[in-house]
């Protein structure tokens, strides 16, 4: 990690237990068994930033992820979602313009979420099990004043129909921007599914269990392997228009035929 | 290495979008790559400064949970982050090199956008604009003509959004951009190479360049590189793979890599405004120009209007009028009003009127407006004229000050109301002083209050009305300024926005057209004449009577008058006879030295 320089951010996992510090907002603690505590900074930051704001953004956005780090997670960049829980769960990478129209959309019909990006998932048995998170969901606009994260974002609190328990992943879907000469759906094989996974298996800090003196390795073995594991999964790609004539639903048609195709077979 | 212990290695490749940069990335990745295993979407050069979604990985924390005054602090982190591991090279380190189309920017003490204890040096790779704009304008999915607007009007994506994780990301124009750069202030050294350079040899121009950065490579090495890299190879690579940075708008990324291509898409319109709004760094970088300098500049001051003009939707009003304004429904009628002439009903507070072709005005209680526009702005024209002038005039009558017919100069430290009916040429002649080098505080409309004994006029953003004549006399193009709603032969023309504090009125000039005038001509005004002169310029179609009552008008008006020395300009009706009237008017105010200094001369 950076040296500490005044002003900026750190994370110290040197000493137990593990110590961050964000100037303006807080700092956090991660013990090794996952438990946390936060402290958000009491002194007004931005205009309309209110403290239990900053005691939310730290406990959701840095000391949950770390915490199920500290547990022996893997942290995934995508959201989490099924129609039917019970045939199992849907990995989601939704960061493209556009792809908070198509969750809204799934939710509308009826779909399940169990976590907001990042999902903690695990190898439990023979299956990748995605389990839930209970942070608030994040989506972009100006929806509610009243429901914004923080004082000056656009990053607003969303309702979603939440499901409580953990899930088997039974696909991974990645919406892409619409472009030309880009398939409106795309079934993954061979390399591309290696590098959708690779995209999706969240690094850095997340690919450590224990604190290091030396620097880590670029990718871990552990990493490595979750990467192998995850490309195992079915995978498809979906390209989504940012922005969508009123009422139009194909992506979430695309997904929900393929969730049928998935849980098929 | 710096005190904190921090590499001094990040090289900045900047460039306007569509410049160049990614050929130079092409270069260096071919340099480090083996030719078998080169691949365009290898290209290096990590990811531009202003995306911080890698702090999830390097922190563990969510960027989406920051707000916009975290954000720039997590851009300065991060760059430190990735400066921090440093690859050893001789004496010192490699160069790291990272991409960006921003303009540079300074920053604050841990927030800095272009961390400089990290950077060893910046390249400012810059092309014509004219081929940067036949190739913005396909990858950005807009035609040549959006596309050289865009270019020259400072449009990018600008926008924080801590839930996409980016920082603000201001491009500038293509001028302002290449300016930041090669500004003295950047506090590194910034490599200038331009794309036609590279075309004519880019081995002779690089190696200095990667000389100059610490980057080991011989011209051998250099020359196959450049050579693996070669427009024609990029494009059949691309053929049979699809490249990651390509457009959602267009099939391909390497479509033509010419200089000089422009010759054969941009013309006239376009080429014009290109070469306007650029001409002058064009020419500091070695283009050259197919127009002239007086046509660019006249050409140019049309744009900037046209640019200052849809900064905001035409019905807002700046806000120190302290008006309320709404597009709707105005009343057929004002009960117990009276109606100095057949299309104005008012009361003390309300006011209400009524224009061709369905547009109408209702004022009330010196704040709120309602404006009816009549038909749709894109079908009849600019229909600010509604608010800039009778709305403005009617809430200050209701305020219970006075409005002069007049625009409003600063002539060196003189302030002058340039009065007169419709059609006397007060437009014009403020335009005409602006011309000459004086201030242009507003048109038509000059707010008077008063402050003891002393008439006080407070400017306000508006803009000008031209008829064809005047604006052709004037240099600007009548046929592209927006035309003004109702059927009205003028045009609209935004100057550049005046001081809005009150200012002392020094003087009152009435323009006069006498058809016995062989030429302009001044006289001062004295006595009880004064008041008369100002009568018809004060009365407003006799709305100003009505509003503030017999006796307060003539008060406000008899009070004017014996503040400010009032002259008549008699004029030629039917010659330009601009330079004697600027010439008359700047000898009025000659008697402070300030004018002459202020002038420029």
């Amino acid at each position: 990690m950076a040296d500490s320089f005044a002003g900026l951010p750190v994370l110290d996992m040197a000493d137990e237990p593990w110590h961050g510090h964000f100037p303006g907002l807080g700092e956090i603690w991660v013990t090794a068994d996952g438990s946390t505590r936060v402290r958000p900074e009491l002194t007004a930051a931005s205009a309309g930033d209110s403290v239990e704001q900053r005691r939310r953004a730290l406990t959701c956005g840095w000391a949950d992820p770390l915490s199920w780090h500290r547990r022996g997670f893997w942290l995934l960049a995508a959201v989490t979602a099924s129609p039917d829980p019970d045939l199992g769960c849907l990995v989601l990478e939704a960061s493209t313009g556009g792809a908070d129209r198509v969750l809204d959309r799934l939710s509308e019909r009826g779909w399940r979420f169990l976590a907001d990006r990042p999902t903690p998932a695990r190898v439990e048995g023979e299956v990748v099990v995605a389990h839930p998170r209970g942070t608030p969901f994040l989506a972009r606009g100006q929806r509610d004043q009243a429901h914004e994260a923080r004082g000056d974002t656009d990053a607003v609190v969303v309702e979603r129909r939440r499901h409580p328990a953990p899930c088997v992943v039974r696909g991974v879907c990645s919406l892409v921007r619409e472009a030309v000469g880009v398939e409106r759906q795309e079934v993954l094989t061979g390399r591309n599914k290696v590098k959708t996974a690779a995209g999706l298996r969240l690094g850095g800090v997340f690919d450590s269990r224990a604190p290091s003196v030396d620097p880590a390795p670029a990718m871990s073995p552990e990493w490595l392997a979750s990467v192998v594991r995850l490309s195992g999964l079915p995978m498809t790609t979906v390209a989504v228009r940012q922005k969508a004539a009123g009422g139009e639903d194909v992506e979430a048609d695309l997904i929900e035929a393929w969730w049928t195709t998935v849980t098929e077979r | 290495m710096t005190e904190s212990g921090q590499a001094a290695n990040v090289v900045w490749l900047a460039s306007f979008p569509k410049s160049g940069n990614t050929w130079i990335r092409s270069i260096l990745t071919a340099l480090s790559t083996h030719q078998l295993l080169f691949d365009a979407n290898l290209l290096g050069s990590g990811s531009q400064p202003y995306a911080v979604g890698s702090l999830l990985d390097t922190l563990g924390l969510d960027p989406r949970w920051l707000d916009r005054a975290d954000l720039p602090r997590v851009r300065d982190f991060l760059i430190r982050e990735e400066a921090s591991s440093a690859v050893p090279s001789g004496s010192g380190h490699l160069p790291r090199f990272r991409k960006t189309h921003e303009v540079y920017r300074a920053g604050s003490p841990g927030a800095e956008p272009f961390v400089t204890s990290c950077t060893r040096a910046a390249v400012l790779v810059v092309r014509d604009p004219r081929d940067v704009a036949c190739s913005y304008g396909p990858f950005f999915g807009v035609d040549l003509a959006a596309a050289v607007d865009r270019m020259g009007g400072a449009s990018s994506v600008s926008t924080s959004s801590p839930f996409k994780s980016l920082t603000e990301q201001p491009w500038g124009t293509w001028s302002s951009h290449a300016e930041s750069w090669l500004s003295d202030d950047v506090p590194f050294p910034v490599h200038r190479v331009r794309y036609e350079d590279l075309q004519a040899d880019a081995v002779r121009t690089l190696l200095p360049v990667f000389e100059a950065l610490g980057l080991p490579c011989t011209a051998e090495q250099l020359r196959d590189a450049v050579e693996r890299v070669r427009f024609d190879r990029m494009q059949e690579w691309e053929s049979s793979h699809r490249f990651r940075e390509v457009s959602p708008h267009t099939p391909h990324f390497f479509r033509s890599g010419k200089a000089g291509g422009w010759r054969q898409q941009l013309t006239g319109s376009c080429l014009a405004d290109l070469e306007a709004d650029h001409g002058a760094m064009m020419t500091r970088l070695g283009y050259h120009l197919s127009s002239g300098e007086d046509v660019r500049r006249k050409r140019l001051e049309t744009r900037d209007s046209m640019r200052r003009q849809q900064r905001e939707p035409w019905w807002h009003m700046p806000p120190e009028l302290g008006l309320d304004v709404e597009v709707g429904e105005t009343p057929a009628h004002l009960p117990g009003s009276e109606s100095p002439r057949p299309w104005i009903e008012a009361t003390a507070d309300q006011a209400l009127l009524r224009f061709t072709g369905g547009a109408g005005l209702w004022v009330r209680h010196g704040r709120q407006v309602t404006v009816r526009p009549g038909s749709s702005p894109e079908e009849s024209g600019d229909p600010s004229w509604l608010l800039h002038g009778w709305a403005v005039t009617l809430a200050s009558l209701q305020r219970g000050g006075l409005s002069l017919h007049a625009a409003t100069v600063r002539v060196g430290d003189q302030v002058i109301a340039i009065a007169g009916c419709r059609g006397a040429g007060k437009s014009t002649t403020s335009m005409a002083l602006r011309e000459a080098g004086h201030e242009l505080l507003t048109d038509d409309v000059t707010l008077i209050e008063f402050d003891g004994r002393r008439a006080l006029t407070r400017p306000y953003a508006r803009n000008v009305h031209l008829m064809k004549d005047a604006a052709t006399a004037l240099g600007l193009d009548f046929d592209v300024l927006p035309r003004l709603s109702g059927g009205r032969d003028k045009v609209s023309f935004r100057a550049e926005p005046p001081s809005t504090t009150p200012l002392p009125l020094d003087r009152i000039v009435v323009l006069r057209p006498d058809p016995d005038a062989t030429r302009p001509e001044l006289s001062e005004v004295q006595g009880r004449a004064r008041v008369r002169a100002l009568t018809q310029h004060t009365s407003r179609d006799g709305v100003a009577e009505v509003v503030l009552g017999p006796g307060r008008y003539f008060e406000q008006l008899t009070r004017l008058a014996a503040s400010v020395p009032i002259s008549i300009l008699r004029r030629p009706p039917r010659e330009w006879t601009m330079p004697e009237v600027v010439a008359l008017v700047e000898d009025l105010c000659a008697l402070s030295p300030a004018v002459t200094e202020a002038a420029g001369r």
